[in-house]
Order: structure tokens, then C-alpha cells, then sequence
């Protein structure tokens, strides 16, 4: 009897076991797994950004942002009070929160950490803290406008930050984690080796040093003489590497927000200007290419006055030129000058050329919002079009598709892309690297070198950008001085003017170009006397930086021990 | 012999108990050296950006202009040493 009991007992256990590990073995199993495993999300953080010697220009730190559960909150008023007094926060906004329907509510997105310590250790009910990354800009309002911001959530806002959004974001890699009855990670090798594996890194062209000699010089200048803004953009010319693009005024990334929303904009490459005598190289390249004229041909100059239809074109500051050789047209910066050269160009071939000068099209610089200017269809050109555009007026540039046209009168003719990515980085080694990129030839190398000669008598005496001379190098260049369009009369103002210069050093053998523009100088509104003294002095600090030595150095040439 | 039986069942289930458990106190050991690790990547990291802070080129260029009284040499007064 106690054996048929035994052996009765004995089956239903076994019954039981094949129930459990048999038949429900799949549900059971998922049960099990859903209490001790985990998903999680392995975030990689935000990519950097470098400039090309490596210096960190962004980068994250980690920061703690506060929820609430308004349900689990025990006395709200007290908490409220509390918070607002740790975050600096006003007690009745938080409150409100604290009232909420919701589970979950924020009360303060990355926080200081030395506040979180605080709020940790009050251990207040309902209140958590969830940890996050900032966005930081270790430079503070350094090259700024080029690196651009990122908002709350970590997605790229402007500049390079939005333009590289999809390379820095990274790629967040869910794991399953094994987890313990307290609901404590039991970390494994394999998890350790999964973190850090999507990050990626940003390399640029740009140089902290140079880029800080820009934005010192260009604030100082755009201060004393007290204008609405200013620019300053340094490039390789053989390479398209930008190695400096300031602005003034700046704004710190860390704190965007706080600054007016036209300090943002970077105005190199996402604002047109007609560019004015700055021009005029364009068009005396032109020539000089199709062989219709020599750099010491003469035209008349018309003393001062040309008639042309019902309009007369003067000279700036009402100078009175007669015969001029090519040189000394843009030596003087002669507006009838220029007309004249453009004249025995014709409509036609002048439009091509700036055509293939890259004007009226994006240069397809690897920065967000770039204009593309205005160079009307030739369909459209009035009888003083050609007249206006020769000394840079009727058309609109940006200051980056200037500096690249220069660059192919200093490089040898080629018109080449410019950029400011150099590298991408994945978990530090060598992802991606960016090339020059050479978009077409423009001109023979005999223009060019005409060109630079020519370029060279604008800074000597007697031309109009004495001022951008660097004792002991051959500078070459083109000062600009071009009147804005009064918006309330619809033309050209009297009081309002761009003041520029654009120039390449050393001459004969150019390693940067540099384009200064200032907006609306008040003291004295000429090219070569407010922008040409900034270029000087990033050229001159630029060079000695990049150990280019003038003949006026003194150079020892050493062997290696 | 039942004894005897007992004590070597025992003696296999502790042997394969305690790998597990050695494995699962390993595993706390490794969460709170990576902890330690990754706290420690924090403070250096934040280091660093202390040093980038302070070797910001605006604060180096007032420090040596108005504290120790450099100035930016005149044109001539620069030595270029090239090396071979």
C-alpha cells in the first residue's frame, strides 16, 4: 500500500517536472529571463571636435539632470522650496510642476553636480536624477561661429556642429545586462568592451592659433573704430584649408542663448556682399588671359568724369586720373579704369569669367548655409551692368568665394574647393581624411604670375594699400572701400560702407590667403586704412607662427645632433 | 554509507555551486572597479579641460602682457633656427 502511495506520489512529481520543464519551459524561460536581464542603451557620447594640431574645441562633460514623480512626492510645497533654493529656481514654477497629473516630470535639465550632491543627500521623495552629457566649449568664444551650438538634447544647431550632426552624434548600442534580485548590473567583459565603439571625432582645418590672431586683431579694429561687424577669413590657397574664419562681435557657444541671435551667423559664407574694388582683380585677370590687354597698356581714365548713357561715374575720394597703365589701375584702384578693362572684355566673356571664378554659385564649402550670392543671368544686364560689376558693384559675393577666387590668381590658376573638415576620427585612429579639391583651372599660369606682380604695386607706395606692407615679405593684394544700399532710399549711402582687403603673402610663393572685411566703420571708412592694417598684423603674427622668416630674420640652419 | 552518501552529494553541489557564486561575486568586484574606472576617466577628464581652460590663448596673451611684461618682438628681432 505505502509502495503504491510512494510510486503515485513519485509520477505526479514527475508529471509535474514535464509540465514545468517540458511543456512550459519556453514561457517559463522568458519569465525568468525578463526578471534577471536587462536592455539597455549604451550611449558614446557626442563626438569632439579638434582643430588641426589636435587642441580639443568641443567636447562633453557629464551632468545630471533632475525628474520628478509628482505622484511619490510626499509634502510639494516643502520640496518645492527646497529645489528652487538648491537650483536657484522660482518656488511657484516648480510647484506648478510638482502638481502635475503626470509621472514624470522635469524640474531641471543638466544641472551643476555640486547642486545634484546636494539634492542626493536630502534623499527627497519623488525627486530623481538621471545623468547626462553637456556640450562643452573649452575655448569659450573661440572660433565660435564656425563650431556652432548644440541644443538641450545634444542635436547639432549651427555650424559645424550641425553640419558634422550625423558623424558626432554617435550611434547609441543597446546591450542586455544581466541584472540581481536588488536590480544591481552584474558587469561582464563583454559589456566593458562594447562601451565607447560608435564615437567619432571631427578633425578641422583650423588652426587655434592662427584663428586667435584673427579674432584678436579684427575685434580690436572693428572696436576702435567703433563697427557694426567684421570678418576676417585665413586660407591655404594650394590646399582650400581654412585655417582662421572670425567674426566680431563673437558669442560664447556655452551660453548661446544669452547673445543676440546675429552674433550666431557665420557671415563668411552665409552672407553676400557686393564686394566693390576688390573686384577688380576678377576682371583685369580676365583680360590678361585673353591676351586683349598687357599689364602696362594704358587707358584713359577720363580725368575723373565718364559719361556713360545718362549716368557719370567718378572716382573714389574724387580723384582725377588720366592715361593709367593696367598696373596702376589697380594700383589706384581706378573705377573708370576697371570700366575701360571690362569694356574690351565684352558682356560676355566678363560674365564667363566670374562664372568660372566660382561667383554666383555655392562653393560648396563643408559649412551649413552657405549663400550662394547674386550674379545675374546675362539675359538681365542693363546697359551699366558690365560698367557696375567691374569695380564690384550690381552683384552680390560671399566673403568665402572671394577668397577663393584670389586663391586662383596666387595659386597658379586653379580654382579649388575650400574646407574646413580635415579628418574624421573613429575611437581615436584615423576614419576618413578629406583632400584638396581642385574644381577646375581658371587661369594660365602666366596671368597668374602678371597677377601677382600686379597685386604686389596695390601695397607699394603710391598704391592704395600701403598699409598692409610686412616689412622683409612681398605682399600682394586689393583694398576695397564699397557702399552699402541705404535701405530706406533704396541706394547707395554716403554714410554706410564696407571696408576690405584681400591679399596673399608671401607674394611670390603664397601660403595664406587673408580677407578682411569690416561693416560700417565710423571713423574712417576706407579699405586700406581700416581693413588692410588687420591683415598686416595676422599676416605679420601668422608667419612668424608658422615659421615662415622674413629677410629681415636672421636664420640659422642647424644639423640635427 | 548513507552518511557517506550525503556528504559527497554535498560536496559535488558545493562544487558546482561555487563557481556561479565566485563568478557573481567577481562580477560586484568588476562593477565597482569600473565604477571606480569610469570615475576616475571623469576627474581626468575634467582636468583636462581645466588645462585647456587655463592654456586658453587670450588668458596666456594677458598673463605675459600684463604680469610678467612680454611684449610681441619687433620685425629683426626674430632668430629662425632651422633644423636639418
Amino acid at each position: 500500500m505505502v509502495s503504491l502511495v510512494l510510486a503515485a506520489f513519485g509520477l505526479i512529481l514527475v508529471g509535474r517536472l514535464v509540465h514545468l520543464q517540458v511543456i512550459q519551459h519556453d514561457r517559463l524561460a522568458a519569465q525568468s529571463d525578463k526578471q534577471y536581464l536587462r536592455t539597455v542603451e549604451i550611449a558614446s557620447g557626442r563626438g569632439n571636435i579638434y582643430d588641426r594640431n589636435r587642441n580639443q574645441l568641443a567636447t562633453n562633460i557629464r551632468v545630471e539632470s533632475i525628474y520628478a514623480d509628482p505622484k511619490s512626492v510626499i509634502d510639494k510645497d516643502k520640496t518645492a522650496y527646497i529645489l528652487a533654493k538648491a537650483l536657484e529656481m522660482k518656488p511657484g514654477t516648480l510647484l506648478k510642476k510638482l502638481k502635475s497629473d503626470r509621472h514624470f516630470v522635469w524640474i531641471k535639465r543638466k544641472c551643476e553636480l555640486n547642486a545634484v550632491e546636494k539634492l542626493k543627500q536630502l534623499d527627497l521623495p519623488g525627486i530623481g536624477f538621471v545623468a547626462e552629457t553637456k556640450r562643452y566649449y573649452p575655448k569659450r568664444k573661440l572660433a565660435a561661429s564656425t563650431l556652432g551650438f548644440v541644443g538641450l538634447d545634444n542635436q547639432g544647431l549651427a555650424g559645424v556642429e550641425h553640419f558634422h550632426h550625423a558623424v558626432l552624434k554617435g550611434n547609441p548600442q543597446r546591450s542586455v545586462l544581466e541584472k540581481d534580485a536588488r536590480g544591481r548590473f552584474l558587469w561582464t567583459t563583454a559589456y566593458a568592451q562594447e562601451i565607447n565603439q560608435g564615437k567619432r571625432d571631427v578633425v578641422l582645418t583650423l588652426d587655434e592659433v592662427i584663428q586667435f590672431i584673427a579674432e584678436r586683431e579684427l575685434k580690436k579694429q572693428v572696436e576702435d573704430y567703433q563697427a557694426k561687424s567684421g570678418l576676417a577669413i585665413v586660407m591655404d590657397p594650394f590646399t582650400g584649408a581654412i585655417y582662421a574664419l572670425a567674426s566680431a562681435p563673437e558669442f560664447n557657444p556655452n551660453n548661446y542663448s544669452s547673445y543676440p541671435r546675429n552674433t550666431w551667423r557665420n557671415d563668411a559664407v552665409a552672407s553676400a556682399y557686393e564686394p566693390g574694388s576688390i573686384f577688380k582683380p576678377i576682371v583685369a585677370a580676365a583680360v590678361l588671359e585673353e591676351g586683349l590687354a598687357g599689364p602696362d597698356d594704358i587707358f584713359f581714365c577720363e580725368n575723373g568724369s565718364f559719361q556713360l548713357g545718362r549716368s557719370r561715374i567718378g572716382e573714389a575720394a574724387n580723384h582725377q586720373f588720366g592715361w593709367l597703365t593696367l598696373r596702376n589701375i589697380i594700383a589706384k584702384s581706378s573705377n573708370i579704369g576697371a570700366i575701360k578693362i571690362a569694356q574690351k572684355l565684352g558682356e560676355k566673356r566678363f560674365f564667363a569669367y566670374m562664372q568660372k571664378f566660382g561667383f554666383g554659385d555655392k562653393m560648396g564649402v563643408d559649412l551649413p548655409g552657405e549663400a550662394s550670392g547674386s550674379l545675374r543671368d546675362l539675359s538681365q544686364w542693363s546697359g551699366l551692368s558690365l560698367a557696375s560689376m567691374s569695380f564690384g558693384h550690381e552683384l552680390s559675393v560671399t566673403p568665402i568665394q572671394m577668397v577663393s577666387a584670389i586663391s586662383a590668381i596666387a595659386n597658379g590658376g586653379t580654382l579649388i574647393r575650400p574646407r574646413m573638415t580635415e579628418a574624421i576620427l573613429k575611437n581615436g585612429t584615423l576614419e576618413k581624411s578629406f583632400e584638396p579639391e581642385y574644381i577646375h583651372k581658371v587661369l594660365s599660369e602666366e596671368t597668374s604670375r602678371q597677377m601677382i606682380n600686379i597685386l604686389k604695386s596695390v601695397v607699394k607706395p603710391g598704391g592704395t594699400g600701403v598699409n598692409a606692407a610686412i616689412p622683409g615679405f612681398e605682399v600682394a593684394g586689393k583694398t576695397g572701400t564699397a557702399q552699402k544700399i541705404d535701405p530706406e532710399t533704396q541706394s547707395y549711402s554716403k554714410t554706410q560702407f564696407l571696408a576690405s582687403f584681400i591679399g596673399f603673402v608671401p607674394a611670390d610663393a603664397p601660403r595664406l590667403v587673408i580677407l578682411v572685411m569690416i561693416d560700417e566703420p565710423q571713423k574712417s571708412y576706407w579699405g586700406g586704412e581700416v581693413a588692410a592694417p588687420v591683415f598686416q598684423k595676422i599676416a605679420r603674427k601668422t608667419l612668424q607662427y608658422l615659421h615662415i622668416p622674413s629677410s629681415l630674420d636672421r636664420v640659422f640652419v642647424l644639423d640635427r645632433v | 554509507m548513507v552518511v557517506l552518501t550525503g556528504f559527497l552529494f554535498l560536496a559535488c553541489a558545493l562544487v558546482y555551486v561555487w563557481p556561479n557564486v565566485k563568478m557573481v561575486n567577481l562580477a560586484y568586484e568588476f562593477q565597482e572597479q569600473k565604477r571606480l574606472h569610469q570615475d576616475l576617466i571623469q576627474k581626468n577628464n575634467l582636468l583636462k579641460l581645466e588645462r585647456d581652460s587655463l592654456m586658453s590663448l587670450d588668458r596666456i596673451q594677458y598673463l605675459a602682457e600684463s604680469q610678467i611684461g612680454m611684449k610681441e618682438p619687433e620685425p629683426g628681432q626674430v632668430v629662425t633656427i632651422l633644423l636639418k
